[in-house]
C-alpha cells in the first residue's frame, strides 16, 4: 500500500513537471501558431484574387465569404470557401470570382488526397488553369488544350471534384440572391 | 564510444536491422524532404529523451519506467509538434499526424529500455545520435528510391511501392550480412562483425 501511494506520488511529480514544461512551450509557440495561420488566410485571399487590395469577411445566410475590394474600395468580386469530397476525405479550398463570373483563382487549403497523385491538386500548375476561365464553362479533360481544366494522371475524381463544386457553390451563391 | 555512434547507422540501423518504427518509416517515405522532415523529428526526440531518461535513470523507479519514459517522450514530442506548425507550417501540414505518432515509435521507447535507463548521459546521448542519423538517412534512402521510381512507375507513390521498396531492400541488406559472415569466417572471425 505504502509503494503504490510512493509510486503514484512519484508519477504525479514526474507528469507535473512535464505539463509544466509544456504550458511554456505552447506559450512561446502560439503566437507564432495564430501568425502563421492569419498570414496563411491572406497569402490564400491574395493568390486567389490578386488584383485586390483588401479583403472583407462577410456572413450571409450563414455562409462565410470575402469581399474582395480595389484600391478604391469598390466590390471587385468575391472569395468563396469551398468543400468537396474528393476520392479520400473532404478538400478545403478558396475561390475567387469576379463580378463577370471569371474566376480569378484558386487555392488548396487542405485535403487528404493520396500523395503523390491526389494530393497533386495543391500543385500550381493545376491551380493555375482556373484562372480568367467562366466559371459555367470548366470542364475537366484528359487531354491538354486552352479552354477546358486538365485532369491531373490518375487523379480525375479529385479534378472533378473541385471543378465540379466550384459550380455548385457559385450556383448556390446566385440563388441565395448573395451575388 | 564510436562504436556507440556507428552501431545505429549500420550494424543495428532501428529501420533496416532491428526493425523498429516501420509504420512511419512505410508512411511518409513519399518524398525525401518528408524523410528528412520525419528523420529530424525523430533524431531531436530520441537524443532528448535518452538524455533526460539516462539522467533520471537512479530516480525511476523499475515498477514505473514504462510511464515515466511515455511521459518524457511524449513531452518532447509535443514540443517537436508545436515548434513545427510555428516555424515549418509547410512541413506540419505534409508530415501530418506521423509527427504526434512519434510517441508510440518503438524506436524511441526501445532505445529508452534498452540504453538509456542503463547508461551514462554521454553514451546514451551518443547512442542516440547514431540510432537518429541511422533512421533518416534509412527513410532518406527509402524516399529517394520512392520518389524516382515513382515518377514513371505510381505504384511506388502509393502504400504498395512503400512495402516493395523496403522488402527488396531488406533482401540485399541481408544477403550482404550473410556475404560478410561467410568470408568472417574463412580469417577465423569471433563474429564481432556479424
Amino acid at each position: 500500500m505504502k509503494q503504490i501511494i510512493k509510486l503514484g506520488i512519484l508519477l504525479m511529480i514526474f507528469s507535473g513537471t512535464a505539463a509544466g514544461l509544456l504550458v511554456k512551450a505552447y506559450d512561446i509557440t502560439n503566437p507564432y501558431i495564430i501568425k502563421e495561420r492569419e498570414k496563411a488566410e491572406q497569402d490564400a485571399l491574395k493568390i486567389v484574387f490578386p488584383n485586390a487590395s483588401l479583403f472583407e469577411k462577410k456572413e450571409k445566410q450563414d455562409i462565410m465569404y470575402y469581399e474582395a475590394k480595389d484600391a478604391g474600395g469598390n466590390i471587385a468580386g468575391y472569395v468563396l470557401n469551398i468543400k468537396a469530397s474528393g476520392y479520400s476525405g473532404l478538400i478545403l479550398f478558396m475561390a475567387g470570382i469576379d463580378l463577370n463570373g471569371d474566376l480569378t483563382g484558386i487555392k488548396i487549403l487542405s485535403n487528404s488526397e493520396t500523395p503523390g497523385l491526389g494530393a497533386n491538386i495543391t500543385k500550381p500548375w493545376f491551380c493555375d488553369q482556373f484562372k480568367d476561365k467562366h466559371v459555367d464553362t470548366i470542364k475537366v479533360v484528359k487531354q491538354k488544350d486552352d479552354k477546358n481544366i486538365l485532369a491531373i494522371t490518375g487523379a480525375t475524381i479529385s479534378s472533378r471534384a473541385i471543378t465540379d463544386n466550384i459550380k455548385k457553390t457559385v450556383q448556390e451563391f446566385y440563388e441565395k440572391g448573395i451575388f | 564510444m564510436k562504436k556507440e555512434f556507428f552501431k545505429g547507422i549500420f550494424k543495428e540501423n532501428p529501420s533496416f536491422c532491428l526493425l523498429l518504427g516501420l509504420c512511419p518509416t512505410l508512411a511518409v517515405t513519399t518524398s525525401v524532404v518528408n524523410a528528412i522532415g520525419m528523420g529530424s523529428a525523430v533524431l531531436f526526440v530520441l537524443v532528448w529523451s535518452n538524455i533526460f531518461i539516462s539522467l533520471l535513470r537512479n530516480v525511476i523507479p523499475s515498477q514505473i519506467r514504462i510511464p515515466c519514459f511515455v511521459i518524457v517522450i511524449a513531452a518532447f514530442v509535443t514540443i517537436v509538434d508545436l515548434s513545427m506548425k510555428a516555424f515549418f507550417p509547410a512541413l506540419s501540414r505534409q508530415l501530418g499526424i506521423f509527427i504526434p505518432l512519434i510517441v508510440v515509435n518503438c524506436v524511441i521507447l526501445g532505445r529508452a529500455e534498452a540504453f538509456a535507463c542503463r547508461k551514462s548521459v554521454l553514451l546514451s546521448m551518443i547512442d542516440a545520435l547514431g540510432m537518429g542519423i541511422g533512421v533518416t538517412c534509412a527513410l532518406s534512402l527509402i524516399a529517394g528510391i520512392r520518389e524516382l521510381l515513382g515518377k514513371g512507375m505510381l505504384i511506388f507513390i502509393l502504400a504498395p511501392g512503400a512495402f516493395i521498396t523496403m522488402g527488396c531492400l531488406l533482401a540485399v541488406i541481408n544477403k550482404v550480412k550473410k556475404l560478410k559472415i561467410q568470408s568472417c569466417g574463412k580469417h577465423k572471425c569471433t563474429g564481432v562483425c556479424s
